[in-house]
Formats: C-alpha cells, sequence, structure tokens
C-alpha cells in the first residue's frame, strides 16, 4: 500500500457528483438529462456545470435533439472516460489492498 | 485518501452503478399485442381448415404479421424517441426480440409460401424460437418464471412436432394465451407499479 500515490487519483473524477455521473454512464449505454439528475440528485444547475467539465475533458458526449419543442441531451461514457474511470477504480482498489 | 474513504467510495460507486441497471422494465405491451395476433391467426387457421377455405390461410397471415410489424415498429421508433435511458441490457432484448421476430416471420411467409415448411410444422419451429427469446428474457431481468416459460415453448415445441394435426394450431393458440399474453399481461402491471413508484 506504500506504493500508492493519492496523487494519480483523477481530479476529474474525484468529486461526488462528477464520480456519480460517471458511475451512472459506465451502467447505461446513453442517459437523459433529467434521468441523470435523478440518479445523482443535484440540480439543474450543479449538473450542468459537472457534465460541462466532464465533457470539456473529453470523458463524456453529449447528443442533443428535439422531441417535439421538447429539446434533449443525452450523455454517454467515451473511451477515454471508460479507461478514466477503470483507472480510478484501480486505484482505489490499489489503496484498499484489493 | 484514507483506505476507509476509498471503501466507501468503492461501495458509493457499486451502489449508483446497482441502481442505475435497474431500469429495465418492459411494459410488456408488445407481448400481448403480437400474442393477441398469434392467437387470433391460429383460430381463423383452424376455422379457415375446419371450412374448408385453407387456401386464405397464407394471406391472413401476411395482413396479420404486416400489421404486427408495423405496431412494433412504429410503437419501439416512438418509445426510442421518448427513452430516458438506453442500456446495454435493453439493447441486447430488443435485438434478440427483433432477430427471433424476423426468423418466425421468415419461417412462417417464406417457408409456407416456397413450400419448403409444411404447414403443420410452422407453429413448433416458431414455439422453438419463442422459447430461445424466452430463455434470454428471463435471464436478463432475472425472472425465473419468465425463462422457465421457454421450457414450456420448448416442450409445446416437441409435443407439436411429434403430434402434427389440426389439433395443434390450437395447442399453440392456448399457449399464445398462457406463455405470450398472460407474461406480458403480469409485466405491463409490473411496469404501471414501477411507473407509480418513481412518480
Amino acid at each position: 500500500m506504500s506504493d500508492f500515490d493519492y496523487q494519480q487519483l483523477d481530479d476529474i473524477i474525484h468529486s461526488r457528483i462528477r464520480l456519480a455521473i460517471m458511475a451512472v454512464l459506465v451502467s447505461v449505454e446513453e442517459a437523459e438529462f433529467t434521468f441523470l439528475r435523478e440518479k445523482v440528485n443535484a440540480t439543474d444547475g450543479n449538473l450542468s456545470t459537472h457534465l460541462k467539465k466532464l465533457e470539456d475533458v473529453g470523458y463524456i458526449a453529449v447528443s442533443k435533439s428535439f422531441v417535439g419543442r421538447k429539446p434533449l441531451s443525452r450523455y454517454m461514457l467515451t473511451q477515454k472516460g471508460r479507461t478514466a474511470f477503470e483507472a480510478y477504480i484501480e486505484h482505489l482498489e490499489k489503496l484498499i489492498g484489493k | 485518501m484514507k483506505e476507509t474513504e476509498a471503501k466507501n467510495e468503492l461501495e458509493f460507486i457499486k451502489n449508483v452503478m446497482e441502481d442505475s441497471r435497474k431500469i429495465i422494465v418492459d411494459d410488456g405491451k408488445n407481448f400481448i399485442f403480437w400474442g393477441i395476433i398469434a392467437a387470433l391467426g391460429l383460430i381463423v387457421t383452424y376455422i379457415l381448415i375446419v371450412e374448408k377455405f385453407g387456401e386464405y390461410i397464407k394471406w391472413v397471415w401476411v395482413v396479420l404479421i404486416a400489421v404486427g410489424w408495423t405496431y412494433s415498429l412504429t410503437s419501439n421508433l416512438k418509445k426510442q424517441k421518448k427513452r430516458r435511458v438506453r442500456t446495454f441490457a435493453g439493447k441486447i432484448l430488443s435485438v434478440t426480440w427483433f432477430s427471433c421476430g424476423l426468423t418466425m416471420t421468415i419461417v412462417g411467409i417464406g417457408g409456407s409460401f416456397s413450400g419448403a415448411i409444411h404447414g403443420v410444422y410452422i407453429s413448433p419451429t416458431i414455439s422453438i424460437i419463442a422459447g430461445i427469446a424466452f430463455a434470454i428474457t428471463g435471464t436478463i431481468y432475472n425472472d425465473k418464471w419468465l425463462a422457465l416459460l421457454s421450457a414450456g415453448w420448448w416442450l409445446g415445441g416437441i409435443v407439436m412436432f411429434f403430434n402434427p394435426s389440426i389439433h395443434s394450431i390450437l395447442m399453440m393458440a392456448l399457449m399464445m394465451i398462457f406463455f405470450q399474453i398472460t407474461p406480458g399481461i403480469v409485466l405491463y402491471n409490473r411496469y404501471k407499479k414501477e411507473l407509480l413508484i418513481q412518480s
């Protein structure tokens, strides 16, 4: 355990809301904004900010469409995001000595 | 980060992932609709054979299957547009039912129009294909009763293969009611309950 470097933890993922978003998206193929809001239990503004951060680093991708006049934003994990999430889990597992 | 924090973090991730995976609940409408279509077709087929109008059977099925596919494709397209989440499991289920449905259509329509499959063997063939779809669906939903229905379909298929007669048409109609429409109603009720819980 001594060789574990806490600095290796991905700062982008190492936030409760962003971690939850990543965990939801790794379990599903794609999820709509309102679905993520429910699962992550965040306000619209807060969720949007965190989604934007994840999108900016290329961990998630968004596709926007309309159903009637209602805009729909669907989010999905990118390959880069999946790799980062797996690395994050690996680091946590190393920390607890799994 | 301490070891306990890491443990909590992993536990949190696990819970979120499990919760997100739980949301595959089918509304059962396709089960009910196709069950009614098939049961209706089988009863009409039986009547047409008894009344000696057998030449119309193929066309009855062409119309019913065209109606069935039109309904399935349009309703699934609508659902897709409105859906809030797409899961891997949901995708596997869609592909499974689409593939099995298409295979059934090819067997039923292609087999009878080409004359390659005698009419009396179409029901058992379709029955064993339905068994595959139910086994996969039950396993993905983690519903033993739904997966066990596949045994009913396979057993029914064997019985109909060994007893090829006009009565196997009625047997297939009964299987449609008990192994297709009834589970569809159970799924529909569960879906409604789930919606109530979520709202």
